[in-house]
């Protein structure tokens, strides 16, 4: 799970996703000002955001105002445009910063990683979201959220690329469970000596090696899932919502993993008929 | 009747899953192995030793197995154990839903069948002692002779415990795949708008409860894979077939607990 968002998490990520927040809410602000002001154009498919909310706090801030009724139609088609733009980075450098993470380097011999068992064992797949969980997600948001502009949109594009992620799902489990099943026949180690020796791991070892290849290739769906799906849904304020929402909900799956951590952190079991004697 | 949970940490009769992994692990490998090969390879050493050897065997990791169904009773506890820390994080990554892969016993003990067990390793018959009348010991004979003169059954009998396998084991996966697709559904839904934490926690907490009820019921049925699939095979083969992948599973198992 992503280690950046969890405990520090950059202030300027913190701003930034406040501000697609921002830039989302004041959307649905600004849609209801058009509405009441008869402004006929058509909301969806369009990025109409409020510019005075959705540029406080970035840097390009400058001295734009509340709207005015006086203010011309040319210069809201530009402050449109401007905030467009600034959903269009924020999202991009948000898949820049999964792009990151998902793409870097992968030891399964690393003890750094953040997530906590039980988000592993809730939305987990080769040590990070499933693929298609995410897409189930984004799915169940649509149709559950009112926040969400075209959720017919954001089903057609999910339905396809599920298909999709779960077929490459699939083949990666195939080719991990390959090597779980067959690792005994080349051992990830060895004896010394005769097999009553001593055993040494091989660390660079074939078995080893595919173990990385696969996670790799597993980090590499799930970015590409989230990608595609980020870029295809028809509406772009919707791919910043769900991202915005994506972000609270591993942050709060996160908190909720580490709370059960503390509270469930040892596994017991009753002895009782197994013929094991008590704990030393 | 009141939850599992909640009873085993305090029962005087309950353990720790760690201390009695390491145990386990101990215990396979100074005392249990240790004499098995022994009993291998000793001239002097009876068929009844020999019998008697694989049985502890086999009763250990039954019993084994029997603790980490005990454990997966504990929703809160599965988890952890579907990614225990008590095994170092390269073990882990050969790990299948906590524990070794159902194929990987099949797969063993066919590489054992076809003598390709990496080379010499498995290989006996190099070390025959003879008694005082030159004559070789049966018991080593045999042993050393295992898999050459296996009976004709133990193919067949493989490649239905596969079978039995290929048809499990998809469904399984596919059984946690759908709990993690209900519990990613629950949240979606009940996801509360004013993003408040204990609101959030509340949804999180009720889709986790449900979740690790049927993963738990997963783990459980895939550790009654593991355990029968030992239990089917060294049912099958020989006392001698089954002391030498018994054997061959302990020092895997050491072996794999070493890598971290």
């Amino acid at each position: 799970m992503k280690k950046a968002q969890y405990g520090s998490i950059p202030e300027q990520r913190r701003c930034q996703a406040n501000l697609i927040n921002q830039s989302r809410q004041s959307f649905s602000v600004s849609l209801m000002r058009r509405e009441e002001g008869g402004d006929s154009e058509d909301s969806k498919g369009r990025i109409g955001v409020d510019q005075g909310s959705a540029f406080s706090g970035s840097s390009q801030c400058t001295s734009f105002e509340s709207h005015d009724a006086s203010v011309t139609r040319d210069v809201q088609e530009k402050h449109f445009l401007r905030a467009t733009c600034v959903l269009e980075d924020l999202i991009e450098e948000e898949l820049d910063r999964y792009r990151s993470y998902y793409t870097r380097p992968v030891d399964p011999a690393r003890h750094d990683d953040l997530s906590k068992p039980l988000q592993l064992a809730s939305v987990g797949w080769l040590g990070d979201w499933r693929p298609t969980a995410m897409l189930t997600l984004l799915t169940g948001l649509a149709q559950s959220s009112g926040s969400f502009c075209d959720p017919a949109g954001i089903e057609r594009t999910v339905s396809g690329l599920v298909r999709e992620a779960r077929i490459e799902e699939a083949v990666i489990d195939g080719e991990l469970a390959e090597i779980q099943a067959t690792c005994v026949l080349n051992p990830p180690f060895a004896f010394a000596g005769n097999h009553h020796g001593r055993p040494s791991p091989r660390r660079n070892g074939p078995e080893l090696q595919k173990i990385k290849q696969v996670m790799a290739k597993a980090q590499q769906l799930r970015f590409k899932t989230l990608e595609t799906v980020v870029r295809k849904v028809p509406n772009m304020s919707d791919a910043a919502e769900f991202l915005t929402v994506f972000e609270r909900i591993q942050q709060a799956l996160h908190r909720f993993a580490t709370d059960h951590e503390l509270r469930h952190g040892e596994v017991s079991f009753s002895t009782k008929g197994l013929g094991i004697l008590d704990s030393t | 009747m009141p939850k599992s949970s909640t009873l085993f940490p305090f029962k005087k009769t309950s353990r720790r899953f760690k201390s009695y992994h390491r145990d386990w692990l101990e215990s396979l490998r100074n005392r249990l192995l240790p004499r098995l090969c022994r009993s291998i390879s000793a001239p002097t050493a009876s068929l009844d030793d020999l019998s008697a050897h694989v049985s502890a065997l086999l009763g250990h990791f039954q019993t084994y197995y029997a603790a980490l169904d005990r454990a997966a009773a504990s929703p809160d506890q599965v988890p952890l154990l579907l990614d225990p820390p008590w095994r170092g994080p390269l073990e882990r990554s050969f790990l299948f839903l906590g524990d070794l892969h159902p194929y990987l016993f099949t797969n063993l003990l066919r590489s054992l069948l076809d003598g390709d067990g990496s080379g010499d390793e498995y290989e006996l018959g190099c070390n025959l002692d003879f008694n005082k009348d030159g004559q070789l010991v049966e018991k080593q004979w045999q042993t050393a002779m295992a898999w050459r003169n296996s009976s004709e059954s133990l193919r067949p009998r493989i490649e239905e415990i596969e079978r039995g396998l290929r048809l499990m084991l998809p469904a399984l996966l596919g059984r946690m795949r759908a709990a993690q697709m209900r519990f990613v559904g629950h949240l979606a839904a009940g996801w509360p708008e004013d993003c408040g934490d204990e609101a959030a926690a509340a949804v999180i907490g009720e889709a986790a409860a449900e979740e690790m009820e049927e993963l738990g019921r997963v783990l459980r049925d895939v550790n009654r894979l593991r355990h029968s699939t030992i239990s089917e095979i060294v049912g099958a083969t020989t006392v001698y077939e089954a002391a030498l992948f018994l054997q061959a599973l302990g020092e895997f198992v050491i072996g794999l607990a070493s890598l971290d």
